[in-house]
């Protein structure tokens, strides 16, 4: 299975573990990334310019589908984003004009040829739970992880297609693949509060803490998530603000693609997991 | 006479100018500042040197040295074109410069029998500087025929290039009319042949004009009995230090172009004008070394012996009173990294958000363009402190690494560029939207009225170009459609299911924050009071309100498209009616 590979603009420098990770783990799934010189998605330029951000998503999907390519980004920020973009495209002729002016300047043009997909849509759907259960040999028994969902991989449905907006199960499945217990937490579907950091750092505190809370007060050892964002919120900046902690030092942020790969025995530091946070998580899945 | 007082004028004003760059990159201080002046980081730097002198360190920046500096790999593979283009005007000027400049003291010092118009040094001496010009017409044809490059060329590169060019140029020039100077023939004559009988000379002219192309007035008598007794007076005293030019391949066809002129040229001897030309632009070059993009000769080293033993990044550690010397140094990198640009355009041509840049036409988003303006700001302000379009060029940044790892310099944008937005927040020069989260929706209600107004009076306030972004001028218009919002049965599902709203710590004092009441204010046709609202700007994008709407209203998209559309408007408003001083805002 061949994708275009989208880290997002975040990974390289803020988070590289995620980008060892998810690459570990694919490569086990015969997933072959193809890589080129993208651009932003657009999703931090939205609040300011919505043709800036259309433009900007735009050019990434007529970069990938100059070779009919379907993107994967292991970010729901960047996968929303591209799924707004689609959506708005293939509704507004005129934004579509407007984009594709634009773009005939470098020789590229928006046909409509190519999806987004997420990583955890990709592994569940093109994957398929039967292939990774078949992979995990470490099944990480009695460990109680809160799947977090990311709301802009979820919502709104209409747009981003990802899974039931209200009832989502598409994560709570992935985690169980890997031994693990996912726990039901009231607010496993709200927001990390990341989208209003730098912004309006106390509400996207207060959103933070009532999540961590919520994960928290329903038993969870650990925080699943898998969007880059939402992972900094988590684990950067909440490790910044310990008094915004309600956890205190327990229920640390692990990526999806770290828990599925030690549940498939790959190495710790293949995950990246040795210069993040979780040694006790590595402790505690036994190995 | 004139040529030593040029080179000694030249050498001073290089020297001072590399001092007075010494002193603004220990004085420069860009991100928090650290107490410690001038001679604390002089210390810190010679400190850090000579520990790195005595360390792993050591290896790693002379590594660092022979593959980025001197062979340039990291461009080769950018492009093999780059690498190609750098490599020929870097090394063919350097061994020019060697064995040429300082033909004297280095090339006579290898080569004891050396003389610049025997070969193979009169065919090496061509082939240099062709492969210079080479490389010069290599970079003029990117800078014309790259769109994105094209976009970002300015005086200083055509400066830089023209120089570089015309320096080569004169030398060919000068060698050419050396070869066809018949005062400088008779000057050797009288220098090396001595005793001038008229037959002898007639006989060395006659060889001289065929075989060594100098142009006499009038011609030389060329037959067969004068070349061959002018054959034997050459091979007795000329051939030792003069090879038949044939080997000039580039000054060669340029004296045979300017044969017909060359009675001219010679009698105002051009080849001396030539000569003055060429080492007084050579000089000129010396002399603006540290003042145009030449300086990156020096600069880019030293990037990258001091980058190479220490690549991570500042930790945030509080304030001390005594800084450390890492935090230091980082300083004065800093300060270095301004001037080790030489706006070769890597960074902007792959920046990841060169495609805002595009639309929002602020070219201050590309990096090196944002190089260029906060070099400009901390010549007035001696700080990172800058204008409102460097601040939004800054906040649009996605800190996504690429500059820096693509930079051919080494230079650690990424560092200058987290420092700069310290020091932007230092100055209460935030992130708008920031700003306008902290700001009471009163007076963003006044600062967007009186955008409107500035804007409607077609005189922006800030410098920031204007040019309508939002939605509508791309014909998106959720606002501008009553389908939009008018479906609204004021039910408050969008402010019951809000995270912010319920996440508000003083209810209280914020009476506008729910999207219910965002769509209302829409529905009575007050779109400058719904994009002054609380919930605009707290808005955290997380659908909630869109997706549980009874209704199908897109609250959130109309929260962006309102952002948007406020966003146009206050970068209009003139600068008293929006407050910048966040201290005073909060408290």
């Amino acid at each position: 299975m061949k994708l275009f590979y989208f880290p997002g603009c975040k990974l390289e420098h803020h988070l590289p573990a995620y980008d060892r990770a998810t690459r570990a783990v694919l490569k086990r799934f015969a997933v072959d990334l193809v890589e080129r010189e993208f651009n932003c998605c657009g999703y931090p330029i939205r609040h300011q310019s919505f043709a800036a951000y259309l433009f900007s998503a735009a050019r990434n999907f007529a970069l990938a589908e100059a070779q009919g390519l379907d993107i994967l980004t292991p970010c729901k920020c960047c996968f929303g984003s591209f799924k707004h973009a689609r959506y708005w495209l293939r509704r507004k002729a005129t934004l579509r004009e407007a984009v594709n002016r634009r773009l005939a300047a470098e020789g590229l043009r928006w046909e409509d040829r190519c999806d987004v997909v997420h990583l955890l849509s990709l592994l569940h759907h093109r994957v398929g739970s039967d292939l990774l259960r078949s992979a995990v040999t470490h099944p990480l028994d009695d460990l109680r992880v809160a799947a977090h969902y990311g709301c802009h991989a979820l919502r709104p449905a209409e747009v981003t297609a990802f899974d039931n907006p209200t009832a989502p199960q598409l994560f709570e499945a992935l985690v169980a693949v890997t031994g693990a217990t996912p726990v039901h937490w009231s607010r496993r579907t709200e927001c990390c509060g990341n989208p209003l950091w730098e912004k309006n750092p106390r509400m996207a505190l207060a959103l933070m803490e009532k999540k961590l809370l919520s994960a928290h007060d329903a038993g969870a050892a650990y925080l699943c998530t898998a969007c880059t964002y939402c992972q900094l919120q988590f684990d950067t900046i909440r490790r910044q603000h310990p008094g915004h902690d309600p956890a205190q030092g327990t229920l640390t942020a692990i990526l999806y693609p770290q828990l599925l790969g030690l549940s498939m025995g790959l190495p710790a530091e293949e995950l990246g997991l040795e210069s993040q946070t979780a040694p006790a998580f590595t402790a505690c899945a036994g190995r | 006479m004139l040529f030593q007082t040029s080179l000694y004028l030249a050498l001073a004003i290089c020297l001072a100018g590399l001092l007075w760059r010494c002193y603004l990159w220990l004085s420069i201080t860009i991100g928090p500042p650290v107490p410690g002046g001038i001679g604390r980081r002089l210390l810190a730097v010679i400190q850090g040197i000579a520990a790195a002198l005595t360390s792993r360190r050591l290896m790693a920046g002379g590594v660092a040295v022979v593959r980025d500096a001197l062979l340039q790999l990291h461009l080769l593979k950018a492009h093999p074109l780059r690498w190609l283009m750098h490599f020929l005007i870097f090394w063919g000027f350097l061994l020019l410069l060697l064995f040429h400049a300082f033909d004297d003291s280095v090339t006579r010092w290898w080569f004891p029998d050396y003389a610049s118009t025997v070969n193979p040094f009169f065919f090496l001496r061509n082939l240099l500087g062709a492969l210079v010009l080479l490389g010069v017409l290599l970079a003029l044809v990117r800078r014309c025929f790259l769109p994105a490059l094209k976009r970002l060329t300015t005086r200083r590169d055509t400066l830089a290039l023209a120089l570089l060019a015309a320096i080569l140029l004169t030398g060919f020039l000068l060698e050419a009319t050396q070869i066809v100077s018949e005062p400088i023939f008779d000057e050797m004559v009288a220098d090396y042949h001595g005793d001038e009988d008229p037959e002898e000379v007639a006989a060395l002219k006659a060889i001289w004009a065929r075989d060594y192309h100098v142009v006499f007035d009038p011609p030389a008598t060329v037959t067969d009995a004068l070349i061959t007794a002018g054959a034997a007076l050459n091979e007795e005293s000329c051939t030792v230090c003069h090879s038949r030019p044939t080997a000039a391949f580039a000054s060669l066809p340029l004296a045979m172009a300017i044969t017909p002129v060359a009675p001219a040229l010679n009698r105002m001897r051009a080849d001396i004008w030539f000569w003055h030309l060429h080492y007084l632009l050579c000089f000129l070059g010396l002399a603006l070394l540290p003042f145009t993009k030449y300086r990156h000769l020096v600069t880019t080293p030293l990037t990258l012996v001091l980058r190479a033993g220490d690549p991570q990044t500042e930790a945030p550690s509080p304030p001390a009173l005594t800084p450390t010397r890492a935090q230091l140094n980082r300083r004065t990198r800093r300060a270095l990294t301004l001037d080790g640009c030489t706006f070769c355009g890597a960074c902007s041509r792959h920046c990841s958000v060169a495609p805002s840049a595009e639309i929002i036409a602020n070219p201050l988003i590309l990096p090196s363009e944002k190089l260029s303006a906060l070099r400009r700001a901390t010549r007035r302000h001696g700080n990172g402190k800058a204008d409102a379009a460097f601040a939004e060029g800054s906040y649009i940044c996605t800190e996504c690494y690429r500059c820096t790892r693509l930079c051919p310099a080494g230079l650690d944008l990424q560092d200058l560029w987290r420092a700069s937005k310290a020091d932007l927040a230092r100055h209460s020069c935030t992130d708008l939207h920031a700003l306008a989260v902290k700001t009471p929706a009163s007076t963003l209600f006044d600062a967007l009225r009186a955008g409107a107004h500035a804007a409607s009076a077609n005189r922006p306030a800030l410098d920031v170009p204007k040019v309508p972004t939002h939605a509508a001028a791309q014909g998106m218009a959720l606002c501008d459609d009553p389908a939009t919002f008018q479906a609204c049965v004021q039910c408050a599902v969008c402010s019951s299911v809000c995270p912010v709203v319920a996440a508000a710590c003083e209810p209280d004092q914020d009476p506008e924050i729910g999207p219910h009441l965002v769509t209302n204010l829409l529905r009575m046709g007050q779109p400058e009071l719904a994009q002054a609202s609380g919930m605009v700007w707290s808005c955290v994008t997380c659908y909630q309100c869109q997706e549980n709407c009874p209704q199908h209203i897109r609250v959130a998209d109309l929260l962006y498209e309102l952002r948007n559309r406020a966003w146009d408007t206050l970068k209009q408003a003139a600068p008293p009616a929006l407050p910048t001083d966040l201290e005073e805002v909060a408290s």
